[in-house]
């Protein structure tokens, strides 16, 4: 009798647990550390009287920087407390790390009609989640001048078969960053303007001059997979004029491996074979001095604040006149789901309004505002390193390939690139990836 | 009922008996029923189709296409060949060290309780973080391994970042880590095993190597067939290292099947292939381990 007791207890706890563990849904999973006292004072607004229940929407956004991520849990914040009663954002961090965790979430949730109300998407996802109707066209909803005052490359971003899906904040863009004290003890000056750029064989030549005890010359690895690898070189290969994909995105084979292309990758394996960059540093390779100049984003910036180093920026090496960036950044829009799309896109106008694009560059993750308007607001990009990545951005960003395809090509440009600063061969890992591409588009997408 | 005496029947008993071990065992078999045979059926079923994860309802059969995709797969055949190159190294270096050191931590000697924590260790450490501490053990600049190496003369390597050496480095890890667990089961064989034995033989002058192979190992040959079964399986289905360590790189030289599939499944999102290629690793594995029973297990 006891028996029977105990183990009906047991098996009743084993379910409870099981059926607890697996039932956790949107808005109270896991919230970012720093969302932790938030949820208790959104908690409080709750219990307060309201009239009628207020609309309450999901929202998803990564842990990518946790400067960025901080900023999306701040945005929230404000904006609950701003739309107490009407509007209540439920938000949901998730992590990204050096690989597509956030993504695969999002994956799942696609897979389990579970989607957020208002989702949050890297910038070259945008084409495949539109073409799998996980965003709603939301060209609708922004005035003409409000479309003319985002940057050409953060329209184009959210853009997938002439309708608009998602909107962004700031718009990530790379560039070099050097340590001035070691520049300055080589006697080496880095260029102020466009038209300066170090060439390819010079940037070489610096990259050799820098590389001595212990330290080295250049750093192109910020993560060994995901999609930094991307953003990091395709600049490189732009500037080379090779293309990573057929301009509508359907072809990777003649663009992705041809000879321009194998240039390019055979000169960033130069920097590798000869020790000039490591294959395996640390994340913060740069700010502990253990490397003169690197390949970085404008994210990179808040955390040069406590560095006992004098630091600058310049452009990417050019080739043949052009000294280009990748740009891109998270974005954000509607999925179908979404019963209220006119609360959700009060949310979105306040996450992409002027002042927050302001303020995303101020108090997050330091990218540039998308919008023109931002930098009237602004006195930072006047001069100084952020002038330089301003005119970076102006001039020459260039959004990652639109097409719906992107998952494969970003993880197989991954793989190849870091195969190749690791000595495999150029023109095998560049045909892999345009073989990988081509195979999925006719399985795929070719209909 | 208490203290009553039971003064029905054996079968009345015997009956109560097998109901209280339905009960027990039925929590644990609801969780595989849930979590484990629904999936599977579900992955076989999958595996028909051209199931794309955003695109649920976009779904639609196509009989064996994903079969005969994954034939013609040369990536599909490469991590099969690392998956392979893996259990069949994996497996007898593990079991023979395993079984060393089982050997020489049953003697009653000083610290023997010592070492047997100290080889058992690795196993309760998560596998996760043991492999991101190998990654810095292993750094081509400042790991550990490398400052050895580089004190001794001999030139640094470039371990998980080399085509040749990733796959060894991560085996090399693996065996480190799961060694202790095999040791611990080895330690309860050699116990198993009658001192008589020991004791005849050793008025028969036999010495301690014809000891080991004519009384250690033949009693321990249900234990030695138990083992390469488990490891040859968890072998088979290794994931974690690749994934944290190496990316399946460098040039695919560490990507496993697992890896594989993953990547087809939740990276790709063309779940219809991976569970095909699912299906197709649940069948090599249950043929492998068929194999080994049957090559190993002792006819009585």
């Amino acid at each position: 009798m006891k028996k029977r007791i105990i183990s009906s207890l047991l098996a009743a706890t084993m379910l409870a647990t099981v059926l607890w563990g697996c039932g956790n849904t949107q808005g109270d999973t896991i919230q970012s550390e720093n969302s932790g006292e938030l949820s208790e004072e959104s908690e409080a607004s709750e219990g307060q009287e309201v009239g009628e229940a207020a609309v309450e929407l999901s929202f998803w956004y990564p842990i990518s920087q946790e400067s960025e991520a901080n900023w999306y849990a701040m945005m929230v914040q404000k904006f609950n407390e701003e739309h107490e009663g009407e509007i209540k954002i439920l938000e949901t961090a998730n992590t990204r790390g050096e690989s597509f965790a956030y993504e695969d979430k999002v994956s799942a949730a696609a897979a389990t009609n579970s989607l957020p109300d208002i989702l949050m998407a890297d910038g070259p996802n945008v084409a495949s989640y539109a073409y799998s109707n996980m965003f709603i066209p939301i060209e609708d909803y922004f005035t003409e001048e409000e479309m003319a005052d985002f940057l050409p490359s953060t329209v184009e971003q959210g853009t997938y078969n002439g309708h608009f899906y998602a909107v962004g904040m700031g718009e990530g863009i790379i560039n070099i960053y050097y340590n001035k004290d070691m520049l300055d003890e080589a006697g080496i000056t880095a260029p102020e303007k466009i038209e300066d750029a170090w060439t390819w064989d010079e940037y070489y030549e610096v990259c050799r001059k820098l590389t001595k005890d212990g330290v080295y010359g250049g750093n192109f690895i910020q993560e060994k997979s995901g999609e930094w690898i991307i953003v990091a070189f395709q600049p490189f290969l732009i500037a080379n004029g090779a293309e990573l994909l057929s301009s509508d995105g359907s072809k990777a084979d003649g663009y992705i491996n041809s000879e321009k292309a194998v240039e390019t990758g055979e000169y960033l394996q130069k920097f590798a074979d000869e020790g000039l960059i490591n294959v395996d540093p640390t994340a913060t390779e740069f700010q502990e001095g253990n490397c003169a100049t690197k390949l970085a984003g404008a994210w990179i910036m808040p955390t040069l604040e406590e560095v006992d180093f004098n630091w600058g920026v310049t452009y990417i090496p050019q080739q043949e006149a052009y000294a280009g960036s990748t740009t891109g950044g998270w974005t954000v829009g509607v999925t179908p789901n979404c019963q209220n799309v006119e609360a959700a896109m009060e949310f979105i106008h306040y996450l992409s309004s002027p002042e927050a694009c302001a303020s995303f560059a101020v108090d997050g993750p330091a990218y540039p505002p998308v919008r023109y308007s931002a930098y009237e607001l602004l006195d930072i990009y006047d001069d100084g390193p952020n002038k330089i990545i301003k005119d970076t951005l102006f001039g020459e960003g260039k959004a990652r390939p639109a097409t719906p395809n992107y998952p494969i090509y970003t993880q197989k440009f991954s793989e190849a690139f870091y195969d190749i600063l690791l000595g495999a061969d150029v023109k095998e890992a560049l045909d892999d990836i345009a073989v990988s591409f081509d195979q999925e588009w006719e399985a795929t997408y070719a209909n | 009922m208490g203290k009553t005496v039971m003064k029905k029947g054996k079968s009345d008993f015997s009956k109560r008996q097998r109901r209280m071990a339905y009960v027990f065992i039925a929590p644990a078999m609801f969780l595989l029923l849930l979590f484990l045979i629904i999936p599977a059926f579900m992955a076989l079923g999958f595996s028909f189709t051209d199931f794309y994860v955003l695109t649920p309802d976009k779904m639609e059969i196509v009989g064996i296409d994903n079969y005969i995709t994954l034939v013609s797969d040369e990536l599909f055949w490469k991590c099969l060949k690392n998956t392979f190159y893996f259990t069949v190294v994996i497996v007898p270096v593990e079991a023979v060290i395993a079984l060393g050191l089982a050997v020489l931590v049953n003697k009653k000697s000083f610290g023997r309780t010592f070492f047997r924590t100290a080889y058992f260790a690795p196993v309760i450490s998560s596998l996760t973080v043991v492999s991101i501490l190998w990654v810095c053990l292993y750094n081509p600049n400042d790991g550990l391994f490398n400052a050895i190496l580089n004190t001794l003369g001999l030139p640094s390597q470039r371990f998980l970042r080399s085509a040749d050496q990733a796959m060894n480095s991560i085996l090399l890890m693996s065996i480190w880590q799961g060694v202790g667990y095999q040791m611990i089961i080895f330690i309860a064989g050699l116990n198993g095993i009658s001192q008589e034995l020991y004791e005849a033989a050793a008025i028969d002058g036999a010495n301690s190597v014809k000891k080991f192979f004519y009384i250690t190992l033949p009693g321990l040959r249900n234990v030695i067939s138990f083992i390469v079964v488990y490891v040859t399986i968890q072998a088979f289905k290794v994931f974690t290292q690749p994934y944290i360590m190496t990316f399946g790189g460098p040039q695919n030289s560490t990507r496993t099947l697992v890896y594989y599939i993953y990547q087809q499944g939740f990276q790709y999102k063309k779940a219809g292939y991976a569970s095909a290629m699912a299906v197709v690793f649940f069948l090599i594995v249950v043929f492998a381990s068929m194999i080994l029973k049957r090559l190993l297990i002792e006819r009585d």
